[in-house]
């Protein structure tokens, strides 16, 4: 990617405000189909430009489906599980809890006794479905297996 | 627990509880719902849902109903259907904003609804 380009990404990035318009989606496509796994790297600049939690939540919320894929998906994450926004911070740790990633239930943990309280049950749910390697028990909170949880195929 | 501060949730009824009858389904038969994106993500889903012969009561941003036809909340799950004697609902989460209650309004209504969410590709 060359800086010209580059920076016409990152001007794409900074349509996605979270309030899921044809704008933002078709920003959206256009980074997907230039990007591909590497849109998460975008959206981690995103977020740090943003000055909005709504623009901070759509990188997060974005970056999602990459959960498993990304190093930069994850980064992006752990940096905005200590948002100041818990819209944020729920959307952080929905994607960790997608990822599955049992690494980071160390990392995880080890925030508990610093989380929001408003937080506090999403940082369990992310830790109880990673351990359980079943991303459906973040909204699925009782585990009745009545509740799923779906990103798009990459 | 949900709470009776969830709009569109059980509020102070008992979980599960009933509003009345809901609106006929509308057969997935509706005016466009949110942005064209998402919009056509629904249709898209309601067209595969109608080519099953065992999906019945398609529904289309109506206020949410069970398996029985009740009315039990005010919110509008972008779908809902009948198969196998089960409820169903999907929302298709298009926003970062809005997404984070969706599940617990509709299971607090109808604990017995199986709840799909999905993100707009």
């Amino acid at each position: 990617v060359n800086k010209i380009e580059s920076d016409q990404l990152d001007s794409l990035v900074d349509l996605l405000d979270g309030r899921g318009s044809d704008t933002e989606y078709g920003a959206l496509h256009t980074l997907h189909l230039e990007l591909g796994t590497k849109l998460p790297e975008f959206l981690l600049r995103g977020y740090k430009r943003a000055k909005s939690w709504k623009s901070r939540s759509a990188m997060v919320f974005h970056a999602a489906r990459y959960a498993r894929v990304s190093q930069a998906a994850i980064d992006l994450a752990l940096t905005a599980v200590n948002d100041k926004s818990r819209v944020v911070r729920y959307q952080a740790l929905l994607l960790l809890a997608y990822s599955l990633r049992k690494d980071l239930i160390a990392k995880l943990e080890a925030l508990e006794p610093s989380v929001s309280a408003e937080s506090s049950e999403d940082l369990a749910a992310a830790i109880d479905a990673i351990k359980q390697q079943n991303q459906n028990y973040f909204v699925d909170r009782n585990h009745s297996g009545m509740v799923t949880m779906t990103m798009p195929d990459l | 627990m949900v709470g009776a501060s969830i709009r569109g949730g059980a509020g102070l009824r008992a979980p599960g509880a009933t509003l009345g009858k809901a609106p006929a389904p509308n057969g997935g038969i509706a005016k466009p719902h949110g942005g064209d994106a998402h919009n056509k993500a629904i249709d898209r889903e309601i067209k595969i849902l109608k080519s099953d012969p065992g999906v019945t009561n398609v529904r289309k941003n109506q206020q949410q109903a069970d398996i029985n036809g009740n009315k039990v909340g005010t919110n509008k799950p972008d779908i809902q259907y009948d198969q196998k004697k089960c409820h169903h609902c999907v929302e298709i989460d298009n926003s970062a904003l809005n997404s984070t209650r969706h599940g617990q309004v509709i299971r607090a209504n109808d604990p017995a609804a199986r709840v799909d969410l999905r993100r707009l590709p």
